[in-house]
């Protein structure tokens, strides 16, 4: 049977090491716990760094009306009444804040020419509240929530896929998995785990996601009884580059219409006063993307299938200075200059705003002792995603999931997980590399993101949705006869092997709530449905594992109280 | 077209240099066709990306000699001839892979996080000018793909220099320049072989950000570590003090 070869004891376990995990593990280790973080990828390269845009929060340097009020409205708006106010509600108010302690760890944000931090416009914002460092905003942040952790003796092991949680009854009491690098099967004890895994946009063809991006926390909390919420939300982002193929899916980030960019299709007609004469090119992503969507479907489209995004009236030194980023990557990936070239983007699989059922005053799930934050939760984006507002929610909720683990933890007593459980769960792993013959990960992962793309993606039917969860049940049946060769040093196969298994539970998930919810919402789009009904539907889809696969209900969205439901039309 | 790649364990038994044929397309990069090969004809083959866009420099390997992000390195029409090494300045663990640690562990002595006069306020902001800020912001744009350490005759042909190497100079730098730091690094790059350096800029022409590595990083430290050892300069402090 397989064995550990290595048990590494700690107080909190965090698992991802994107802006998330490491604000969680600075929280906890500055309340004295033991703490461990995990990355799958090398330490500082997280998904994170690609966030381009910036952070809000209502400073009000640039607009004083702005307040943390504003700001909290135009979430819930966003979100079509589907995010918890209660997590709004503290993301906006405490935002500035999360700003200051980011400067205080020495991220240098763009000024005003007061001194002050910028702020630039970003879509569907009432005010200039997106704090940024040019493009690079996520660059910064994790360039400076690593050295913060590290300032802190904090212990982080990079390169970790870790697989599955180990649980003692309903508390969770560590997780197992493996190193990539020394190819060592291992055993985590942890009186607290924070899943801070991301999202799973890779189980879409097109999208803007890293390699890890796989659902790997969503499916491992499902797996020991997690509730899941709003899975049926998958943000499509507007704007992805299409050409050439290698380049597909890379994001080209909203700050270009925030700048001044605007959308063409084919025929040269800038169609987006035809879907929101007042927002354009600035309003909800959802609705860009489906605008977007829409003028590719009527024949609209440029040839690899797109439409055009233009900042060539734009001052050539106002896109070198504000958009670095892209600039560089046109130029690099698809030989073209945006100061003199129009861009060919399509929508993109982009973002979760579904996940982990959190507490909202502590991130815990219903398992005891397990905390998400970041993307692999729920309840701050609801049916559709600010932009700006992830950044946000990584830093104030990642503060709040460290302290609360921390605090949970040094009140455990120490984990003691079940070997037996150790060797089941280690077993799945080794299993792959132990069959002599049977299918092709890669070949299961491509079914997989096929069967997303076509059926559940920026618009879905009933028909759609069906073919797609029975595509994903044929893959499911497959999977178990996964074979992988070679060992388990720096084995990609092999990942895939368990991004198959994490991804299928992720996909079917969405899948299933959005063929359970019969209206259109935000980023769920039902072509057979296509009206909000606030009347039925303003509710949250939950799933939990049952004994025959997902058990799904609706909870009702909670009520605004206090100020908001004043700010707020209900 | 033939891509060839070099195929090892951590101690390098039996590393050899595996040709596949690699079918070309318009628009491929290096990192499409280590895809490839790994999808469809050696799924044991082993190499590090993440992100795909350039932006989380996991996925620097020498491409016929060079080293660079294979993601954004385009295969151009009609190259015949193509190999992968992996960066040889730096322990192998497999195939295209190696250990980074043995950088990141230098980069410890350099205090290479802010280090300000005070701490602040809850709630404060600082008030800092664009002018103020635009050296450190360009030390930041250091996405750690290793590329510099590569490329760098220090670290490739005296390892017994112990030198910290580029990019962790630029990561001192980043914090030395930012405008409230009060921390001297001056000391510390010193005694992590700084005088080796002989500014043949390999790293800053090589470096996928366009950081100027030599310029802004490493010759202003140098310039540091000078005047702090001018006697005049010393004498100077001393009145002023």
């Amino acid at each position: 049977m397989a064995q550990p070869a290595e048990t590494i004891e700690s107080d909190v376990l965090i698992v991802g090491a994107g802006g998330a995990g490491l604000r969680a593990a600075i929280a906890s280790l500055d309340a004295g716990a033991n703490t461990v973080i995990l990355g799958k990828t090398l330490a500082g390269k997280a998904h994170t760094v690609m966030a381009e845009g910036g952070i809000n929060a209502a400073l009000g340097n640039l607009d004083p009306q702005d307040s943390w009020l504003v700001h909290a409205k135009d979430t819930m708006e966003e979100g079509i009444n589907l995010s918890d106010w209660r997590i709004v509600e503290k993301m906006c108010r405490e935002a500035p804040q999360a700003i200051s302690e980011l400067e205080s760890y020495g991220a240098i944000f763009d000024r005003t020419p007061d001194g002050k931090i910028m702020q630039r416009p970003f879509g569907a914002h009432t005010y200039r509240r997106t704090c940024h460092i040019g493009d690079m905003t996520g660059l910064e942040m994790m360039h400076v929530l690593v050295e913060q952790v590290q300032k802190r003796n904090g212990r982080l092991i990079d390169e970790v896929y870790l697989t599955d949680l180990l649980v003692d009854g309903n508390r969770c009491v560590g997780a197992v998995g493996y190193d990539l690098k020394k190819g060592k099967l291992l055993q985590f004890n942890a009186r607290a785990v924070i899943l801070a895994t991301g999202g799973y946009a890779r189980a879409y063809k097109r999208n803007s996601n890293a390699w890890e991006n796989t659902g790997d926390g969503i499916a491992m909390a499902y797996h020991v009884g997690a509730i899941l919420m709003d899975l049926e939300m998958l943000q499509f982002h507007p704007t992805g580059m299409i050409w050439p193929p290698s380049a597909s899916g890379i994001l080209v980030t909203e700050s270009v219409r925030g700048e001044g960019g605007l959308l063409f299709n084919a025929k040269g007609e800038r169609f987006m006063p035809k879907y929101d004469a007042k927002r354009l090119e600035l309003s909800a992503r959802d609705v860009v993307a489906r605008a977007i969507y829409n003028e590719i479907l009527a024949g609209r489209g440029t040839e690899h299938g797109g439409v055009w995004l233009d900042v060539t009236h734009l001052p050539a030194e106002k896109i070198l200075k504000k958009l670095p980023r892209m600039h560089k990557q046109f130029l690099e990936y698809a030989g073209v200059d945006i100061t003199k070239e129009k861009m060919e983007v399509a929508p993109t699989a982009h973002y979760a705003m579904g996940g982990i059922k959190v507490d909202p005053a502590t991130n815990r799930s219903n398992v005891l002792g397990l905390f998400a934050v970041g993307e692999v939760s729920a309840g701050v984006h609801g049916g559709n995603r600010l932009g700006g507002n992830s950044l946000t929610e990584l830093l104030v909720f990642g503060k709040q999931a460290g302290q609360a683990a921390a605090a949970y933890a040094l009140q455990q007593s120490p984990a003691k997980p079940d070997a037996k459980q150790v060797e089941e769960k280690l077993a799945q792993i080794t299993a792959p590399l132990e069959r002599r013959e049977g299918v092709k990960p890669a070949e299961l992962r491509d079914r997989i993101r096929e069967a997303m793309w076509k059926g559940v993606g920026v618009k879905r039917t009933e028909t759609g949705l069906k073919q797609a969860i029975a595509e994903l049940e044929a893959v499911k049946a497959l999977a178990p006869s996964m074979k992988v060769s070679g060992s388990l040093v720096y084995n990609q196969d092999l990942n895939t092997a368990m991004d198959v298994r994490n991804m299928l539970v992720a996909a079917e998930a969405t899948a299933r709530a959005a063929l359970y919810r019969e209206e259109s919402r935000g980023a769920h789009y039902r072509e057979d449905f296509p009206e909000t009904n606030d009347g039925v539907w303003r509710v949250n889809i939950v799933m939990s594992k049952g004994f025959k696969g997902f058990n799904l209900s609706v909870y009702p969205v909670p009520r605004p109280e206090g100020e908001l439901a004043k700010a707020i039309k209900w | 077209m033939k891509v060839r790649v070099y195929r090892s364990d951590a101690r390098q038994r039996d590393a050899k240099l595996i040709a596949y044929d690699v079918p070309y397309t318009k628009g491929m990069r290096v990192l499409t066709a280590l895809e490839f090969i790994q999808e469809h004809l050696d799924p044991t083959l082993s190499f590090r990306w993440n992100c795909g866009a350039g932006q989380c420099g996991s996925c620097a390997a020498e491409v016929n000699g060079k080293p660079v992000l294979t993601c954004k390195t385009e295969i151009r029409e009609g190259m015949q001839d193509l190999s992968v090494f992996p960066l040889k300045v730096f322990p192998p663990v497999k195939d295209l892979v190696v250990d980074f640690a043995p950088a990141q562990k230098k980069l410890k002595d350099l205090r290479a996080h802010f280090t300000p006069a005070r701490e602040k306020k809850p709630g404060e902001f600082y008030r800092l000018q664009e002018w103020q800020v635009q050296a450190a912001q360009e030390m930041r744009k250091c996405i750690d793909c290793f590329i510099c350490y590569d490329v760098c005759h220090v670290l490739r042909d005296a390892p017994h220099l112990n030198f910290v190497g580029p990019r962790n100079l630029v990561k001192a730098a980043a914090q030395e320049f930012h405008p409230l730091n009060v921390v001297n690094r001056a000391p510390l790059v010193e005694q992590g072989g700084l005088s080796a350096c002989n500014v043949t800029r390999c790293c800053t022409e090589s470096c996928p950000q366009g950081i100027q590595i030599t310029q802004n990083a490493i010759i202003p430290f140098k310039e540091r570590v000078i005047s702090s050892k001018d006697p005049f300069e010393k004498l100077l402090k001393k009145v002023l003090k």
